[in-house]
This record gives structure tokens, C-alpha cells and sequence, in this order.
């Protein structure tokens, strides 16, 4: 029994993770159960002939808009690594806008009444907009640039930390003494090495871009929709058909999603045996730095309007075409959400400040409990990469299965957890780099003078660590607070976020309200990074 | 704080007298109209919550959930608002509680009224209560449109002669798919064929494949030349206001009232109809079988069916959703509360024919075969 105890004591970090990572085996064996009982071979065939444009669409668009982050992403860190480094801190605010507002406000720049119609209407003189002409192309096409805008500072933070770890400076001398050119440095050697290490952060924008419903529904093309749609709506559906479709479609999205990560790890391998053949001749990289800076400027722009533009409508009454600015400006929409949403607003800041601060010390409590730092690590890592592989949307469908099994535990708890297990990757992370990047020679030194590891941590690594457990904790809870399908898949409209609330209003018809809304959707976590941005001259992801 | 903690983890229900109520969200009127109607309601000790939901197929399941648990006591839903395929789904499911038209306000509601009665053509069974009406109508910009469409052939000459300024919710969509039906009541000769179940309509079904022969047509005319529809017709609102569109389906006949006034649309907003006769139908409330508080459930709804309550959402300043109450039954000053403000926005009462919802079978037939076309 003694022995059992010791047992128990000496590995409580691995019990606890073994616990976790049983929860989501439990969760994915039970989605791929109920898939395979289901199976009906010859209606998935049928249902997959059916929906070929659709997945064809699905795949392409997202493995564009990857790339294009990526490559857009690449140019901005090089800008911001070489030029303007201090100007990164501004990027951590714009990760804080919601993508529901961001979806919204693309939509309402780009329409034929929207912002740029209206600036031209002002040159031009015309009191109607013109057609509106958009078809599945030019959908797919702003669908692809949204999103790839979208995840670009999101992939700038992260790549930023990785050209300074890799010191891409002394890369870049060292090239240069060996006769070859700056933008032979940069793509033969500094991008390979960096692509290489943007690997998880990429495959987070794989599977998000194959299970988001937000940029597919409101930006993407409608005939046919993409299948992340698709699958909502066969959830919502009465439609015997649509039913039907639900099992063939997680199938279909699951192997997209691993196809996809599987193309473009091919197309990394590629592209880097290339480049690692080539010479460019070129003396200096000063037009991608100039790409860097028009890129930069592009996103930043982009958000701003949109920002600007939420809050005028936010606060604009009767402002239609081809007013730029509202005449009038009232409150009320603000007033409508205070009177109606306020606790929900507080309760969501509430829940995820607490998820996020739990799941922090979740992880802080393994590291520091156990002798065995790198088994732990490897095990979160795998923890995380199952929650990250598998779409969100069939990781959701399949809690809310089990809910129906296991009924004892309330919709709440479920709700919770769904919440908790998505930012459990983001919180593992970022705390390992931070935990990579503190100088081991200090705790080396406090062990030397007997000091505990309880206290080293208090008196030492935390006030190291404070601001990036700060940035840590801004992450997790926008993260949290920005989840959106555990209210529709999981809780089925019963709980949810203010986040959920927000999109539901802009299916209604006051565009002023859900303006308002999305405002104050947008505040909780901007506050957050606009606090860290100003402790830190240099953002580190 | 101990039931609070209990309750996050495991299902217990807190209070005796809160009732859950499963309603869409999407609107501020309403949301409104439903708070102020929580206010009303704490007077007899209720506690209404307004549960915003985006879809009432998502109620649907969570009760499809709690019969295959066998949780025939606990349900934490205790009243939803729902109609058309949804009730027909839940009625045949038994997942309805009833008769719930035992209550007293009933008495104001004709028993004769077969649109009251007619669920998109399921009998109502007692299992619901009607709580509105609605009609198809056309609003439009009485600045872009002089001569608004009253006829299929007068819309198909609007649509082509002003393209991009008209289109519809995107299938399967709950007003599109009543857009599909109305232009097919307009189609067919024999009205009748609708209100019988789609099976009797002999493959190749006739009026669907002209339906989609017209909308074939008329779809390289629509905003967007018919390759992107909008979401909802709440979407269509803010189009019609900045004259996007100039034109646009919905089915409330007072909704251009209650936007104009709210500052959503432009004073010259109008509304009209199909002068052969526009759509009809109800929305209902409907308790859940295994509410745990259906007696309280019970009083929320007589309470929703009170001159009071339907005149104030009658109200065109307050929601303006038309009563299902008959005023011949009231006494002359209950009729009073319903002489609200005339308005030139609203659509004019007893000018349209009101045509009931053809047989539920039809709303999968429309939506599979549009999606079969156009997908």
C-alpha cells in the first residue's frame, strides 16, 4: 500500500496527464465509433460524388489561404525583424479581434452599399450602388484573402520569436562573409530553417481553416458551400437528407484535413530542397523588405477600417447609401446591449479568465511537480497535437455524443471542458518556450544553495516569467473567449458565450445592435493586449 | 454557493418558478418584447428566461437527447416557440406536452380558424398554442418602384427589367423555402394538390419542375446574377435600406413599420402582397414532455395569449407580430387596445387573400430539389 502511495505521489504529474489524455482518446475513439458503426459504404460514396465541388472548393481555398498567410507572413517578419521590431506590439492587439466582427466588417467593406462603394459614390456621384455582380469566384477569392489576412499576425508573432531564436542576423552575416548575397541568405537559408519551425503554428491554421464556420458561411462561396458549412448544416437540419450527410461529411472533413497537412508538408519538403539549390544574385533584399512594409501596412490598414467602421455603425442611426459618415449618432444599441447582455458579458469574461488562469496553473503545477520535466512536455505535446489534428467541429460533435451518453454530468460541465481543452495547446506552447528561454543556470544556482523548488519558483522564475505568464494568459483568454461552436454544437443554444450572442444578433435586422455588440466583444481582449503591448517594447510569442 | 458549485457539475435544477424559454435571438424587437414580458410575468412570481437561441432545430435535439435518455421528468426546457416542420417532427417524435389549450385565455382564440389549427398542414392536436400570425408580403422602396409586383408575371417583368435589385433567402432557408411556395400557389391551377401530401404528386412532380424551370429564368436577374443568395431575410433589410435591392420578401406584414421605425429602412419603405392570395401561417408555443414545470409553463402561455400581452405585440411600436386572437370575442375596450396607429408601412389588412401553408411533405420536396438544381 506504502509502495502504491509512493507511487502515486512520485508520478502525479503523469496520472493527472494520463487522466487528460484518456478524456480525449475517450472523446475521439468515440466519434470514430460512431462513425464506423455507421458506416454505409455506398451512401458515403454517393454522398461523396455529391459533394465533390464542394470538398474540391473546401481544399483549395484552404490550402491557398495558407500559403498566402504564410508567405505574407514571412515578408512581414522579415520587415519587423530587421526594421521595425518594436512596431510587433501593435500586431498582438489586432489577434484580439473577433472573427465574427472581422468576417462582418470584410463583408460590409467589399459590398456594393459598403465603405469603398460609398467613398466612390462620394468621387463619383451616384446616389444607388451599383450591381452587385459577386459571384462563387470573386467569394472564393475573398474568402481566401480574409482568412490568409486573418492568421497573418497570429503566424508574424510566432515567426518573429523564431527568427530571433534562430538568430537569423548572424545567418545572414555569415552568408554574406561567404561571398553570397543578402537574398540569397534570406531564401536559401533563413526561410527554410524558419518554415521549419513555423510547422504547429501552420498545421493550427490547417485545422481551423477546415473546421471554422464563420469565414466559410459569411465570406465563402454559397454553390456549393464549403463542407465546414455543410456540416452545420446538416446539424441544424430537419431535412431527412441533410441528416444523412452528417456521418460522410466528418469522414470527408477529417481526411481533407489530413490530406491537406499532408500536401503542404510535401510542398515545405519541396519548395526547401529548391531553395537550398539555388543562388540569387540580387545585392540586397530591399524589394521584399518594401513587400514586407506594404504588407504590414495592408493588414494593418484593413483592421483598422474595419474597427472604425464597427464603431460608426455601431453608433450611426440611419446611415444608408451613399452617406460616408451618419448623420445622426445615438447610443441605443449600446444601451440595448447593456440592458440585455451585461451579465452575460461579465460572466463570459468571468469564465474565461478563470479557464485561462486554471489552465495555466494546470500546466505551471505538472512542470514544477515532476523531476522528469521532458516527459512532460512530450506528453502534453501529444495531448495537444490530438487536440489540434482533429476539426473542432467534429471534436465538438463528438463531446456532445458523449454528453448524451454520460448524462449524469451537467451541460455546463461539458461546456467547460469543451472551452478548457482548446486552450490547453495554446497554454502548453507558449509556457514550454517560456520555460526554454529562462536562463537554467539561475535554478542551477538556487539548487546549489538548497533552496526548494516550491520557493525557486516564487522567488525566482515567476518574476522572470511574470509578463510572459501575462501574454500567456491574454492568449488563452481571448482564445476562450472567442470559442463560438461550443454554443451551437455542444450546449445546443442552452449556454454560450457573449460571443455566441453576438453572431446571433447579426442574423437579426438592427445591424446597429450587433455593431454595438461586436464592439464590446472586441474590448475585454484588446484591453488585455493593449496592456501587455505597453509593458513590453518587444512582443515575444 | 454549495447548489451553484453542485449544479455547474452535475444536472439540478435551481429555482421552482423559472421557466426556460427556447426563442430565437436574432431580433431586437422581440428580444424586447420578451423581456418586457419577463418584467410582466415577475409579478406572479415567474421568472421567464429568454434562452436565445440561432435555430429551434437545436431544442429539437436536445429533446430528441432527452428521450432516448429516458429523461421523461427533468427537462431543463420548459416552453419553445416553434411551427412548420419543426412541430411536425416533434409531434411525431412525441416530444410534445399536451393539450395545452386547456387554458383560460384560450377563449379568445376561434376553435374554428383552421389556420390557427393547421400546423403547414399537421393538425395541432392541442400539442401548441398559436401565438402570432404572419403573411407573405413584398416589401419595396416606393422611390425605386412606383408600381410594386402584385402578380408572378408583374414580378418575372420587374426582375428583368431591373436586374440585380430582387432575391431571396438561400434555400433551405425558412422564408426562401416560403418564397418557392408562394410563387407555386401562383403556379398551379388546382390549388388543392398542395395541401395533400407531396407523395400524391406523380413523379415527375409537375409544378416542382416548373418551379425550377422559373426560377431557372429568372436567376441570372437576381442580385448577384442568382449566384449568392443571402443568408436570412433579416440580411435582406439592411440591402433594401441602402437600395442594394429594391425589393425584398418577408412575413410580417407590419416588419417595414416597426423598421422604419427603428431607423432600419427609409420612411418610403412599402409593404404589398400577391393580390391572389399570399401565404399564411402561425407560430406557436409548445411545452415541452418533460418540462418538470409544466403547470408554470402553462400560466407563461396563458399569459402570452392575453389581450394585453398580443396587443402589445400587435403594438407596431413594440414588436407588431398580428394577434391570433379573434376580436369578436373581446369586449369592446380589449378591442380598443388593438386599434393601434395606422401606418402607411404596414401591409393593408383583408386586401390580400390569406392562403393556408400547402402540406408540410412539400417543404423537403421544394428545398431537395432546389438544392439538387442550384447546389
Amino acid at each position: 500500500m506504502n509502495g502504491l502511495r509512493h507511487l502515486i505521489k512520485s508520478n502525479f504529474s503523469y496520472w493527472i496527464l494520463l487522466f487528460l489524455f484518456g478524456l480525449i482518446a475517450l472523446v475521439i475513439s468515440n466519434i470514430c465509433y460512431q462513425v464506423i458503426s455507421k458506416l454505409d459504404i455506398h451512401s458515403f460514396l454517393f454522398h461523396f460524388n455529391d459533394l465533390l465541388i464542394s470538398i474540391s472548393i473546401t481544399f483549395f481555398n484552404n490550402i491557398i489561404a495558407t500559403i498566402l498567410a504564410v508567405i505574407i507572413a514571412f515578408l512581414i517578419t522579415n520587415y519587423l525583424y530587421n526594421k521595425k521590431f518594436f512596431k510587433s506590439s501593435f500586431l498582438i492587439i489586432l489577434i484580439s479581434f473577433p472573427h465574427i466582427s472581422y468576417c462582418i466588417g470584410i463583408t460590409y467593406l467589399f459590398a456594393t452599399s459598403g465603405f469603398f462603394a460609398r467613398l466612390f459614390a462620394f468621387f463619383y456621384g451616384n446616389n444607388i450602388p451599383f450591381i452587385s455582380e459577386r459571384g462563387d469566384a470573386s467569394s472564393s477569392l475573398i474568402y481566401i484573402i480574409g482568412l490568409a489576412l486573418r492568421e497573418v499576425p497570429f503566424l508574424v508573432l510566432i515567426g518573429l520569436s523564431v527568427l530571433k531564436k534562430i538568430n537569423a542576423m548572424q545567418i545572414q552575416k555569415q552568408v554574406l562573409v561567404l561571398g553570397h548575397s543578402s537574398l540569397s541568405a534570406l531564401l536559401c537559408c533563413i526561410f527554410p530553417i524558419w518554415l521549419k519551425s513555423m510547422g504547429l503554428p501552420i498545421l493550427i491554421i490547417v485545422t481551423f481553416c477546415f473546421s471554422n464556420y464563420e469565414f466559410s458561411s459569411i465570406l465563402g462561396p454559397q454553390f456549393p458551400h464549403m463542407i465546414n458549412v455543410k456540416i452545420i448544416e446538416s446539424w441544424y437540419s430537419t431535412n431527412f437528407d441533410l441528416i444523412q450527410q452528417m456521418n460522410s461529411l466528418i469522414i470527408i472533413t477529417t481526411l481533407s484535413s489530413i490530406l491537406a497537412l499532408i500536401a503542404l508538408y510535401t510542398l515545405m519538403q519541396i519548395l526547401i530542397g529548391y531553395l537550398k539549390n539555388q543562388k540569387f544574385l540580387g545585392s540586397n533584399n530591399y524589394n521584399l523588405f518594401l513587400l514586407g512594409k506594404i504588407f504590414y501596412f495592408i493588414v494593418i490598414a484593413i483592421f483598422t477600417i474595419i474597427i472604425f467602421i464597427t464603431s460608426l455603425l455601431s453608433i450611426g442611426e440611419s446611415w444608408f447609401f451613399p452617406t460616408i459618415i451618419p448623420s445622426s449618432f445615438s447610443l441605443r444599441g449600446f444601451n440595448y446591449m447593456v440592458d440585455n447582455y451585461l451579465w452575460l458579458f461579465f460572466s463570459s469574461i468571468f469564465i474565461s479568465s478563470i479557464i485561462s488562469i486554471l489552465c495555466i496553473l494546470f500546466i505551471v503545477i505538472l512542470i514544477e511537480t515532476s523531476k522528469e520535466t521532458k516527459n512532460i512536455y512530450k506528453f502534453l505535446f501529444i495531448i495537444s497535437l490530438m487536440i489540434l489534428v482533429m476539426p473542432q467541429n467534429i471534436m465538438l460533435i463528438s463531446i456532445a455524443n458523449l454528453m448524451e451518453q454520460l448524462t449524469f454530468f451537467s451541460v455546463s460541465l461539458w461546456f467547460y471542458f469543451s472551452l478548457f481543452i482548446y486552450i490547453v495547446p495554446y497554454t502548453y506552447f507558449m509556457l514550454r518556450q517560456s520555460y526554454d528561454d529562462l536562463n537554467p543556470q539561475y535554478i542551477h544556482s538556487s539548487n546549489i544553495l538548497g533552496i526548494t523548488r516550491f520557493k525557486s519558483f516564487f522567488l525566482i522564475k515567476l518574476p522572470m516569467m511574470f509578463n510572459d505568464f501575462l501574454l500567456i494568459f491574454g492568449v488563452s483568454f481571448s482564445v476562450c473567449f472567442y470559442q463560438f461552436l461550443q454554443g451551437i454544437i455542444v450546449t445546443k443554444g442552452e449556454h454560450g458565450l457573449f460571443n455566441n450572442e453576438v453572431y446571433i444578433l447579426f442574423s437579426g435586422e438592427s445591424i446597429q445592435t450587433a455593431s454595438a455588440g461586436s464592439m464590446m466583444n472586441f474590448l475585454p481582449a484588446a484591453l488585455i493586449f493593449i496592456i501587455i503591448s505597453l509593458r513590453y517594447r518587444y512582443v515575444r510569442v | 454557493m454549495n447548489v451553484f458549485l453542485i449544479n455547474i457539475f452535475i444536472n439540478v435544477s435551481l429555482y421552482s418558478k423559472e421557466i426556460n424559454f427556447h426563442a430565437w435571438g436574432g431580433s431586437v424587437v422581440i428580444n424586447n418584447f420578451i423581456s418586457q414580458a419577463g418584467q410582466n410575468l415577475k409579478k406572479n412570481d415567474i421568472d421567464l428566461r429568454h434562452t436565445k437561441i440561432t435555430d429551434i432545430a437545436e431544442t429539437v435535439k436536445i429533446l430528441l437527447s432527452d428521450k432516448k435518455n429516458n429523461n421523461f421528468k427533468n427537462g431543463k426546457i420548459d416552453l419553445i416557440w416553434v411551427n412548420g416542420e419543426n412541430f411536425q417532427r416533434l409531434k411525431k417524435n412525441q416530444l410534445l406536452f399536451g393539450p395545452v389549450d386547456q387554458v383560460n385565455n384560450y377563449m379568445y382564440i376561434n376553435r374554428k380558424d383552421a389556420s390557427l389549427h393547421f400546423d403547414f398542414g399537421e393538425p395541432v392536436e392541442g400539442f401548441e398554442v398559436p401565438w402570432g400570425r404572419a403573411q407573405f408580403v413584398m416589401i419595396y422602396d416606393s422611390q425605386m418602384i412606383d408600381k410594386p409586383p402584385q402578380t408572378i408575371s408583374q414580378l418575372v417583368h420587374f426582375i428583368k427589367n431591373n436586374p440585380g435589385r430582387f432575391t431571396y433567402p438561400q434555400i433551405p432557408n425558412f422564408h426562401g423555402t416560403t418564397f418557392l411556395k408562394q410563387l407555386l400557389y401562383e403556379m398551379v391551377e388546382d390549388n388543392s394538390i398542395l395541401q395533400k401530401p407531396f407523395s400524391s404528386c406523380l413523379s415527375p412532380c409537375k409544378p416542382i419542375e416548373n418551379l425550377m424551370l422559373f426560377l431557372k429564368d429568372i436567376h441570372p436577374f437576381l442580385w448577384n446574377k442568382g449566384k449568392r443568395f443571402p443568408n436570412s431575410i433579416s440580411e435582406t433589410i439592411p440591402m433594401l435600406s441602402n437600395r442594394e435591392i429594391w425589393l425584398t420578401i418577408n412575413f410580417n406584414p407590419n416588419a417595414a413599420a416597426t423598421n422604419v421605425k427603428n431607423g432600419n429602412l427609409r420612411d418610403v419603405t412599402r409593404t404589398t402582397s400577391f393580390i391572389n392570395g399570399a401565404i399564411g401561417n402561425t407560430h406557436y408555443l409548445a411545452i415541452p414532455f418533460n418540462s418538470s414545470k409544466k403547470t408554470v409553463s402553462l400560466e407563461v402561455i396563458n399569459y402570452f395569449i392575453s389581450p394585453q400581452s398580443q396587443a402589445d405585440k400587435a403594438n407596431i411600436e413594440i414588436w407588431g407580430d398580428p394577434t391570433v386572437l379573434d376580436l369578436n370575442k373581446m369586449s369592446a375596450e380589449q378591442q380598443n387596445m388593438f386599434l393601434g396607429k395606422q401606418s402607411i408601412h404596414v401591409l393593408p389588412s383583408n386586401k390580400f387573400p390569406y392562403l393556408l401553408e400547402p402540406h408540410h411533405s412539400w417543404t423537403e420536396a421544394i428545398e431537395n430539389e432546389w438544392l439538387k438544381t442550384f447546389n
